[in-house]
């Protein structure tokens, strides 16, 4: 039997085309779908049953393929979803005390930041209060993806949003902040070399962040729409 | 029995052939059908997503194993599942033992109990 024509193997193709999200996590779902398959056949056949027969049984037994495909696509993005909101609770936290540190290390000057303008400082503040913010609603959302009753998709589409707000609210403020104070920062960075260290984990973070939130987004994906 | 009567109890009728040892997907598959009489008729395909579901729960854990010379995917019902399948029993007998209780045919008129 050729491979074109069994239909087993059309099926996991079929379903693995279907499939957006994380590659490791598709591999192992069409693996074990191929292995699921193969088993039903093998049964089949112990009953008697040629092979052709017995694949094309086991296929019908596993039914559609955009069925199956739908409820994987729901977990895909649930643990795509839940990905980006660990991501969130962990690094923005981090990163807010990795700069906090810098400021009262003294390694900034011994008084700390001088001369800095009001708006600079209020900046800080909406940082912080953000950063806050985004972090108890990615670990409320990391919760609610254990629980079966909350719907998979809202919860990840959520923890996207939240992950993309967060770098906007927190790296457009960096942005204005520095561009503010830029003869400050540039004295900064000639000063003390270790905060081009913090400027560079900056720019990882909202990287990672705004990876880790489009893969979301392209993990809510539904079946038979064009990606 | 209809797919769509089925669905809404797959986790639980899943978590229930897990409880006596660990079983692969396939396994789950032949035992939910062995166990109804073969009365379960619900796309099998449907199964494995639900296998994911129940792992990100937390209910089962899964692990890759060679089982019969094939590779296969092994889930074990976990503490936390155990608990959700005890859960799910009470709630099913009493939802079943009320939905009885007003099928119930009534009793013939006159007659007092």
């Amino acid at each position: 039997m050729t491979r074109a024509l069994d239909p087993v193997a059309a099926h996991v193709a079929e379903l693995e085309r279907s499939l957006r999200g994380p590659a490791r996590v598709r591999r192992e779902i069409v693996r074990e779908v191929r292995d699921g398959l193969a088993d039903a056949t093998d049964a089949y056949r112990r009953a008697g049953l040629d092979t052709a027969q017995a694949a094309r049984l086991a296929v019908r037994d596993f039914g559609p393929v955009a069925e199956v495909a739908d409820l994987y696509q729901d977990e895909l993005a649930a643990g795509q979803g839940r990905r980006t909101a660990l991501q969130l609770a962990v690094l923005l936290p981090a990163l807010m005390a990795l700069w906090s540190l810098l400021w009262s290390s003294g390694l900034m000057g011994a008084d700390g930041p001088t001369g800095l303008t009001a708006m600079v400082l209020d900046l800080v503040v909406l940082q912080n209060v953000a950063t806050a913010l985004a972090a108890a609603t990615a670990l409320a959302l990391v919760a609610l993806t254990f629980r079966r009753t909350a719907s998979p998709r809202r919860v990840a589409a959520a923890a996207a949003v939240t992950s993309q707000a967060a770098v906007v609210v927190c790296g457009g403020s960096a942005v204005v902040m520095n561009v503010a104070g830029g003869q400050q920062a540039w004295e900064l960075l000639v000063a003390q070399p270790v905060s081009a260290l913090a400027y560079a984990a900056s720019v990882a973070v909202v990287v990672l962040l705004s990876r880790s939130a489009s893969r979301t987004l392209r993990a809510l994906h539904r079946i038979g729409e064009p990606s | 029995m209809r797919p769509d009567a089925v669905r809404g109890h797959l986790d639980g009728l899943i978590l229930s052939v897990l409880e006596d040892g660990p079983r692969h997907g396939y396994a789950i598959i032949e035992a939910l059908q062995a166990r109804s009489g073969g009365a379960l008729d619900l796309p099998t395909g449907t199964v494995y997503p639900a296998l994911r579901r129940l792992e990100r729960a937390g209910r089962l854990s899964g692990s890759w194993s060679t089982v019969g010379g094939r590779e296969r995917r092994t889930y074990t019902l976990t503490r936390a599942g155990r608990h959700a399948l005890a859960a799910q029993r009470a709630d099913w007998s009493e939802f079943s033992s009320v939905v009885e209780a007003v099928l119930r045919p009534p009793r013939a008129a006159g007659e007092t109990s």
